[in-house]
């Protein structure tokens, strides 16, 4: 592969649905980062992902992955890819040994000794038929699956949801130690930001198919806050800095997106950082303005 | 693409076993049931030698052509693994490997074309096999004849299912098959509650429009026969294509 800067870059994506629109998104995975791809329950992020794969066809826009069209190089660049959906894509009846040939005939990197290593560490058995597996051992074992061909950038659809807490930390402790390399990457699409606030380098969010924020997680972490203050207070502000406001009957909990100005325009209020949960609330009710918990 | 095979063979095994597994035992109880004609109970029923010989028929062409049909359906377990495919996203999940469309047919096929070979294979076998134990006298290109024949209605059954997995995306799986043995049986049962005029009238009206040759007839469809496997070989390969080059909506 030729050098690359970005692990994944889209521009202007689009793909039309009756009902949904993916609207013209753009953004980048650079190399070497964790991306948390955020937004609700139908927001796009699958959509997005499954052109990224090309599992759906685009209306327009461009996707380039290892900095190649993701469709001229189409089997090229699988080869370095590993993809991780919500639910195990391998059949009930076969078991990690049968899956290690199956994935040895398959993939040109594929690594047994990697394979059975992870297997070991997630306390997966080898012989077990997967239709006796919990959720949490079908989700480790894709891991394992997908950290066992050399893939240079994992692809992640909503793969922590719906496992508790002590699985998904040991996963996303396997996702730090994979990045230990500068060459991988991961796409991580989640709606559970408090994973993505531990793990994520860069966020996108994305609402009803269009994209409203994207970068580096800690730059707008950094550049939004949350201001409370009264009614009053919240009656003279300017509405141009106001995402949202969250109204409640003690007062007024308002995101702005430019912490600076703010702190120089509105010096006497009381400014709070902000999470990338918080950030998703307020962002959702932008349209409203004013919502209530 | 080694994976691959082994994947299908994997899944397949139990269906392939089943059906190999009833194919014996079918062609084990004929040979039961011709015992019974010969030392048994069952022969103290027929009066006459004629009447056995007429048996003893009906027992080869049930024993060698009905087994041979079953024989020859291994090929539809394809579709019951296609449609769990569907059913845990091993579809989806194809497309995030690097293999083309045409790769994954080319397993599919493959493996269905080395079924469907066993399966003649085993179904002559036994044919010439029933013949020896059932006394039947047939020249063995007329011996063969129905099996080819057979072969040519698997062949078309294999691409009507692959047309209906690919226009349903997948949730028929062998439906297709097990609808087409069941009304292959349900007509086979109504022909034999005809009134016997019926019977003959069919008779003379079908060897009226082959010209009174059966096996002449038959013999003039085999190079037809042959052809036929191909194209609808080659049908089934092209659909199965287009099943695996179609992308989710």
């Amino acid at each position: 592969m030729k050098p690359y800067e970005n692990a994944i870059e889209i521009e202007h994506l689009t793909k039309r649905y009756d009902g949904f629109t993916l609207d013209d998104v753009s953004f980048c995975v650079p190399k070497g980062s964790i991306m948390g791809f955020i937004g609700q329950n139908g927001a796009g992020k699958s959509t997005t992902i499954n052109t990224i794969l090309n599992i759906i066809k685009a209306d327009s826009g461009t996707i380039r992955i290892f900095g190649m069209d993701h469709l001229e190089h189409e089997y090229e660049i699988k080869e370095h890819i590993a993809a991780i959906f919500d639910a195990l894509p391998f059949h009930d009846q076969l078991n990690a040994k049968q899956l290690n040939i199956m994935m040895k005939g398959i993939y040109r990197n594929w690594n047994s000794e990697t394979f059975f290593g992870y297997l070991k560490r997630l306390q997966l058995p080898e012989k077990k038929k997967f239709g006796q597996f919990s959720k949490g051992m079908k989700m480790k074992l894709q891991i394992a699956a997908a950290l066992s061909h050399g893939a240079k950038l994992l692809i992640m659809d909503e793969a922590t949801t719906g496992l508790d807490p002590v699985v998904r930390n040991e996963i996303l402790d396997i996702f730090q130690e994979y990045l230990q390399d500068d060459s991988n990457s991961i796409l991580m699409s989640s709606h559970i930001t408090s994973d993505l606030d531990r793990i994520a380098d860069s966020v996108t969010f994305i609402h009803k198919g269009k994209l409203l924020l994207t970068g580096y997680k800690d730059e707008i972490l950094e550049n939004h806050a949350i201001i409370k203050c009264t009614k009053k207070d919240y009656a003279d502000m300017d509405p141009a800095d106001i995402v949202s406001a969250r109204i409640s009957d003690f007062g007024a909990e308002v995101l702005v997106a430019d912490r600076a100005a703010c702190k120089r325009k509105y010096s006497q209020l009381v400014m709070d950082n902000t999470t990338l949960e918080e950030l998703m609330r307020f962002y959702v009710n932008a349209e409203k303005k004013e919502w209530t918990t | 693409m080694k994976g691959l095979f082994y994947r299908e063979l994997y899944l397949q095994r139990k269906g392939i076993l089943a059906v190999i597994i009833t194919f014996f035992v079918f062609n084990l109880l004929g040979l039961l049931l011709y015992l019974s004609m010969l030392y048994g109970n069952l022969g103290k029923i027929y009066a006459s030698e004629e009447d056995i010989q007429g048996i003893h028929s009906l027992l080869f062409g049930i024993f060698t052509y009905f087994s041979s049909f079953i024989i020859m359906l291994m090929p539809a377990e394809t579709f019951g693994v296609i449609a769990s495919d569907y059913a845990v996203g091993w579809m989806r999940f194809q497309r995030c490997m690097p293999y083309k469309p045409v790769h994954y047919t080319l397993v599919k096929m493959g493996l269905m074309a080395a079924e469907l070979l066993v399966g003649f294979v085993l179904a002559v076998g036994n044919a010439f096999i029933n013949r020896k134990i059932y006394g039947v006298d047939m020249l063995p290109e007329e011996l063969l004849l129905p099996i080819v024949l057979l072969m040519v209605l698997c062949c078309g059954m294999s691409l009507l299912m692959t047309i209906l997995t690919l226009l349903t995306r997948s949730k028929t799986g062998v439906a297709p098959a097990m609808v087409l043995v069941a009304l292959y049986v349900a007509f086979m049962f109504l022909l034999a509650l005809l009134p016997e005029e019926v019977w003959t009238d069919l008779e003379n009206w079908f060897m009226t429009t082959i010209k009174g040759d059966m096996m002449a007839f038959l013999k003039k469809l085999v190079p037809w026969a042959l052809g036929i496997i191909a194209v609808l070989l080659t049908g089934s390969f092209f659909a199965m294509n287009a099943l695996f080059k179609r992308r989710e909506k």
